[in-house]
């Protein structure tokens, strides 16, 4: 990597540049900037990187607002990972180099830390709402195609460990009738699932036209409009990636 | 009275939300043995009412009604039961998210079935983010703001080791450091992050 930097003006490699030499801000700014650039272009495509750090944040987003879990975006994860870990092996190259750089690795480790805090709260959202809806999602079909291997491996344990610590605990000192756990008390389900009627609020990403959001009542929906709404509503233009959640 | 201790548990449960008491082994096993009782009842209460004679029309309303109370209680019982362990867990798994590691004053409270739920959830959870090292899904959900932070200690840590280094935490010193580094100590409440 050394050649790319050529034009960077050199700086020592003195843990404080200040302690032997007047230090020179716009010279380091400019060595700095400099070097931005040319990682920019070279190291990696921008542009590709910014789309799937966006995609990202909106899948994030969605995923917090939906009631309901939604399928897994294994690609964009997977992809984004990769790119977390060849940045981390950049950012330890670049910390060797002169001061300028480090510089420079300091910003890229807080755009880092950045993109790892979203991936984690997205997988970390996920894993809360298989956890809470446990006893739906482990045994429907549907839900188990959302998720990806790990979560379904992690599902399957979780079940197992929820369903033996509750009968280890009290239902095994129960008679046998009062054992199970997806009978209906009353009106009440004792399976929790989502609530799939609550609200969200919607951005529209692209054109819609006219929507039915309930069998009475018709809305035009237009880019960059906002609306308030029952989820179950809209779960299909969610799929279709024409509105994103907020 | 009849569901008095069951409406005992249900608060337990309530407050466990902010805290985590003892393990209430003797409520729960009360329960379950006033909920066997009350089957029994039940059932040799569904014996007689086959055996009573057509014309008892007031004994049999009688039955019933005692048979109604009966199941109501046995189910809320058991839905208590189940809130009161369900409760605890989410406790538990909490704590996992946050310290990582059960806290010595808080294991003497816990049943060695809820010990065992915690060994094994971390299991899981730690199969489950190997592929993900690198993000690192156990660090404190906290939009990351700066990349370093001014931290306080509040209890000896001895040395730590850095990215670059290692770094000894004496109480009430002051250090800069990488906030990564030491966001698991910051959970636990062993330093402080000043601003």
């Amino acid at each position: 990597m050394d050649e790319d930097y050529g034009d960077v003006t050199p700086i020592t490699h003195d843990a404080h540049p200040g302690a032997d030499a007047e230090p020179n801000i716009d010279e380091l700014l400019q060595g700095a900037l400099g070097t931005y650039g040319q990682i920019e272009t070279t190291e990696f495509d921008g542009n590709f990187t910014n789309e799937d750090v966006k995609k990202l944040t909106r899948t994030w987003l969605n995923e917090k607002q939906a009631p309901d879990l939604l399928p897994y975006q294994d690609q964009l994860v997977g992809d984004l990972t990769e790119m977390v870990q060849n940045q981390l092996q950049l950012v330890d190259a670049l910390q060797e180099e002169s001061a300028g750089q480090a510089f420079i690795a300091m910003l890229y480790q807080s755009e880092l830390e950045r993109i790892k805090f979203v991936i984690r709260s997205y997988l970390k959202v996920r894993l809360q709402k298989i956890e809470r809806y446990i006893m739906l999602y482990a045994s429907s079909e549907d839900h188990l195609a959302r998720m990806s291997l790990g979560e379904r491996a992690f599902a399957v344990r979780y079940k197992s460990l929820f369903e033996n610590h509750l009968h280890k605990t009290c239902l095994d000192k129960l008679p046998e009738s009062l054992r199970s756990l997806d009978e209906n008390n009353g009106n009440i389900s004792m399976v929790t699932v989502p609530n799939l009627r609550s609200a969200v609020v919607c951005r529209v990403l692209t054109n819609v036209g006219d929507y039915a959001i309930t069998e009475t009542e018709t809305v035009d929906m237009r880019k960059d409009n906002i609306f308030l709404v029952s989820y179950d509503s809209i779960q299909n233009l969610l799929d279709s990636h024409s509105i994103e959640l907020i | 009275m009849l569901g008095d201790s069951a409406y005992k548990l249900a608060l337990e449960t309530k407050r466990t939300q902010t805290h985590l008491p003892s393990y209430n082994e003797a409520l729960v096993h009360h329960l379950c043995r006033e909920a066997r009782h009350a089957l029994n009842r039940i059932e040799e209460s569904l014996v007689a009412l086959e055996t009573l004679p057509l014309s008892g029309q007031q004994d049999t309303r009688a039955l019933a009604a005692q048979l109604a109370v009966l199941h109501a209680s046995v189910k809320r019982t058991k839905r208590s039961l189940l809130a009161y362990h369900v409760q605890r867990l989410r406790f538990l798994k909490e704590i996992f998210w946050t310290v990582g590691t059960i806290p010595e004053e808080i294991k003497p409270r816990l049943s060695p079935a809820e010990l065992d739920f915690f060994s094994h959830y971390a299991i899981a959870i730690n199969r489950y983010r190997a592929p993900f090292i690198d993000v690192d899904l156990t660090a404190l959900e906290v939009p990351p703001k700066d990349l370093y932070i001014e931290i306080r200690v509040l209890q000896d840590c001895g040395e730590i080791q850095l990215e670059n280094g290692s770094l000894l935490l004496s109480k009430n010193s002051q250090h800069h450091v990488k906030r990564s580094d030491v966001e698991h100590l910051i959970a636990q409440g062993l330093l402080q992050h000043l601003a």
